[in-house]
């Protein structure tokens, strides 16, 4: 029962495998837009405080004195110094650049400006990694004359790169204790999803070794049921196989035993006879037994075949067996005077079937309707083949089955209780065509017609 | 006798200076030609030629970059032991260290060599402007804050900026109220003042000067040094005169790699003692508009740590450190 522990904990190992990874993967792909989203959330919010700075410094700046000035208010400065943690430079030029405020060369927007639309890009000032804000407009707005203004506010990186690696640190950290608490759920969701298998797997492995009831169901998951419902099938079968065998042993060697003190009784009554012709009469009758007990004997070995052994199709030509068992039988028939026979044709009848079961069966109902049609009446053989069935069959004038048999077709030993025979006779013929996956019907006899018991199976 | 000396003292000085002034050197000016760094390494230039110490001109290469942090950094990091360049530096440079513009560096990263020359802050207004003096425009600015805009070549932490803050702080009034205009340079602030635009001009007497020379109509208030300058300036009374210690010395001059090794250090030293030393030089400063002061060495030091410091108090008094 090892194996099936094995088994338990792959399913585990398999989806941890599978959902771990994954979970992992999905954790960094998730880290990565947040990354994305703080990069870029932190540019808008630090951009904007970029425009701002522009705009207040287009406010302060004036060519009223023939020259580019730009009024520098402390507050201005203040602001710089709030809202950046790194260097903040400016610069307020013409476009043309012969004419700049501020810090010197600050690098150029890689787009053209468009008046009153501000770009932002990063750049490298002086070895500093900084984000520039660029915006330009005419110099002097009331006439369109004259040259283009550029106002550059720029940032080092500084702050923004630590404002990112703040979110993104403690979004690490999030998403990691995140994927922990999910990984531990997961594996504890897992070991307790699979107890109840574990449960059964123990449940199963402690059972006796012909403890053949079925496992129970009760609060097992529901995907769970097919698989047991499956097991406990098998289980019943098996436990039903070796019910059936074990009566049928039980019923066999009571069947074995009564012939044989019969036959032990009539030897120790021939040793003590001395007459001869009185010994010889026994000796018949002792042989007369043993023939009872062989057709018995035969009779068990073919019921346990026909249960047990795998059912071989071959070609059977029904004329051929009818007339084999008839055969077989005319003895019998002769000293009963009873008139059997074959209702065929002579051309072959091919049929598909295991022909030494089949025959067994004919000749047991065959042997029926002998033992208890009509003395000295007929007992009649036919067979067909009617797609998609074909059929074995003997009528006799008899009185027909009585009910009690008909009842319990199919049980071993049942018999009326005026039979002589073993009971197995009818069983026999009813597991072969239950093997056949066919069946055994007995038509009682009504007037005009005589009692038929068919044996039908259908073509393969 | 004299001559022989001199000839002799070159010969030696040209047979040791392998590595030093005489051969192959140059002055960085950390800008773009025409500015103050500029005329730092022209001065030196000029005289060391015209003293003699060098026979092919001092070379002057310009790195425009940083205010200069640019060059710093690159004299610390990647060449401390080069011995044949020097680096234009003023007391904006050290302005700049103060308030940690130049990054980690500090000012006793290098080995300032030598100042070449003295500038000093200047208030000016306009030359018909209502005020005749200090006294009179602190009280004006003290009146109406919102009525006198300053007027300036430089932006928020600019040396200009501290002397016009340093001028609110006289008058009390805050300068985070003080309304200052930077312009594209002094000389554009200047004409500004000129037309009226703004009111008060803070500005270092070598470019007010010349835009006098050049008939900028403007009238001189004070002097922000400790006493009063000689020649034209002769006129024009001190700050401290006039009961306001404002002060606002520009130190000029060149630095040093930190690793330059003694031997050279002390070759550039004597060589531009020789050169200022030259009558020629006193030419070249008062052209330059320049006050005289020949520093080097430990007096040189303590006085650029003495700024220094100040630079970093005033940059925390008005709340531009970080």
């Amino acid at each position: 029962m090892s194996w099936k522990k094995l088994e338990q904990a792959s399913i585990k190992f398999r989806l941890l495998a599978l959902l771990l990874p994954t979970m992992a993967l999905v954790t960094a792909t998730s880290l990565w837009f947040t990354h994305t989203d703080a990069l870029n959330s932190g540019n808008a919010a630090y951009d904007r405080s970029l425009l701002g700075a522009i705009k207040s410094l287009d406010l302060n700046t004036s060519t009223a004195s023939g020259g580019l000035s730009v009024e520098l208010p402390y507050r201005l400065f203040e602001f710089f110094q709030l809202t950046a943690t790194g260097n903040v430079y400016f610069r307020v030029a013409t476009a043309d650049g012969l004419v700049e405020i501020g810090n010197p060369d600050l690098p150029q927007p890689p787009v053209p400006l468009q008046t009153g639309q501000p770009v932002f890009y990063d750049a490298v000032y002086f070895g500093e990694t900084v984000r520039i804000g660029a915006f330009s407009r005419p110099l002097e707005p009331a006439s369109a004359k004259g040259g283009q203004l550029v106002i550059q506010v720029a940032e080092s990186t500084a702050s923004r790169e630590r404002f990112t690696a703040d979110l993104m640190r403690r979004a690490a950290w999030r998403d990691f204790w995140l994927w922990l608490a999910m990984s531990l759920a997961v594996i504890l969701g897992l070991t307790l999803a699979l107890r109840p298998l574990t449960r059964l797997a123990a449940q199963t492995r402690a059972r006796q070794v012909d403890d053949l009831r079925a496992l129970p169901t009760d609060g097992l998951p529901h995907d769970l049921r097919p698989l047991v419902d499956a097991v406990n099938q098998q289980l019943a079968r098996t436990q039903d196989l070796m019910a059936e065998r074990r009566s049928f042993i039980d019923d066999a060697s009571h069947q074995l035993r009564t012939p044989l003190s019969v036959l032990k009784t009539q030897v120790d009554y021939t040793l003590r006879e001395s007459q001869p012709d009185r010994q010889k009469a026994a000796i018949q009758a002792l042989s007369d037994e043993l023939t009872h007990a062989i057709r018995a004997t035969n009779q068990l070995l073919t019921l346990g075949q026909s249960d047990a052994s795998q059912i071989e199709y071959e070609t059977v030509d029904l004329s051929q067996l009818a007339r084999a068992v008839a055969m077989a039988l005319l003895p019998l028939a002769r000293a009963k005077r009873i008139d059997l026979g074959v209702d065929m044709p002579d051309t072959a009848l091919f049929a598909q079937g295991d022909r030494h079961l089949l025959e067994q069966a004919w000749l047991n109902i065959t042997h029926n309707a002998i033992e208890h049609g009509k003395p000295q009446g007929t007992v009649t053989l036919k067979a067909g083949i009617e797609q998609p069935v074909q059929w074995l069959q003997v009528s006799d004038d008899g009185p027909g089955m009585p009910r009690e048999v008909i009842n319990r077709m199919g049980q071993r030993f049942v018999k009326s209780q005026s039979s002589r025979g073993s009971g197995l006779g009818l069983a026999i013929a009813y597991s072969v065509m239950t093997r056949h996956g066919g069946r055994l019907q007995s038509q009682p006899p009504t007037p005009g017609h005589s009692h038929t018991v068919t044996l039908e199976w259908p073509c393969p | 006798m004299p001559i022989k000396r001199f000839i002799l003292l070159l010969t030696l000085s040209a047979a040791l200076a392998q590595a030093g002034p005489a051969k192959n050197a140059r002055c960085i000016a950390p800008a773009k030609p025409g500015g103050g760094f500029d005329l730092t390494c022209q001065l030196l230039r000029d005289s060391l030629q015209a003293s003699g110490v060098t026979r092919s001109p001092l070379s002057i290469t310009y790195q425009p970059g940083g205010i200069g942090a640019l060059t710093f950094k690159n004299v610390v990091t990647q060449n401390p032991a080069d011995g044949t360049t020097v680096v234009a530096f003023s007391s904006g440079s050290l302005l700049n260290l103060a308030q940690g513009r130049f990054g980690p560096y500090t000012a006793a990263n290098v080995r300032w060599l030598y100042s070449v020359g003295m500038d000093y802050g200047v208030i000016a207004v306009r030359q018909n402007a209502p005020y005749k003096n200090l006294a009179q425009l602190v009280a004006a600015l003290n009146e109406a804050p919102q009525n006198m805009i300053f007027g300036a070549g430089g932006s928020i932490g600019s040396q200009d900026w501290f002397k016009a803050a340093l001028l609110a702080r006289a008058a009390g009034i805050s300068h985070k109220t003080m309304r200052f205009v930077a312009f594209e340079g002094g000389g554009e602030a200047l004409s500004a003042l000129s037309g009226g635009h703004v009111q008060v001009l803070a500005g270092d007497a070598a470019e007010v000067g010349q835009q006098v020379d050049q008939g900028a109509k403007v009238r001189i208030l004070a002097v922000l040094a400790d006493t009063r300058l000689p020649g034209r300036w002769s006129q024009v009374p001190t700050a401290k005169e006039q009961g306001y210690d404002i002060r606002w010395p520009i130190l000029r001059g060149v630095y040093l790699g930190p690793d330059v090794n003694e031997g050279e250090r002390k070759e550039w030293g004597e060589a531009l003692s020789r050169a200022t030393a030259n009558p020629k030089f006193e030419q070249l400063l008062t052209r330059a508009g320049l006050q005289k002061t020949a520093l080097t060495g430990a007096a040189l030091e303590q006085l650029i740590q003495h700024q220094t410091k100040e630079y970093q108090q005033l940059a925390q008094d008005f709340g531009l450190l970080r």
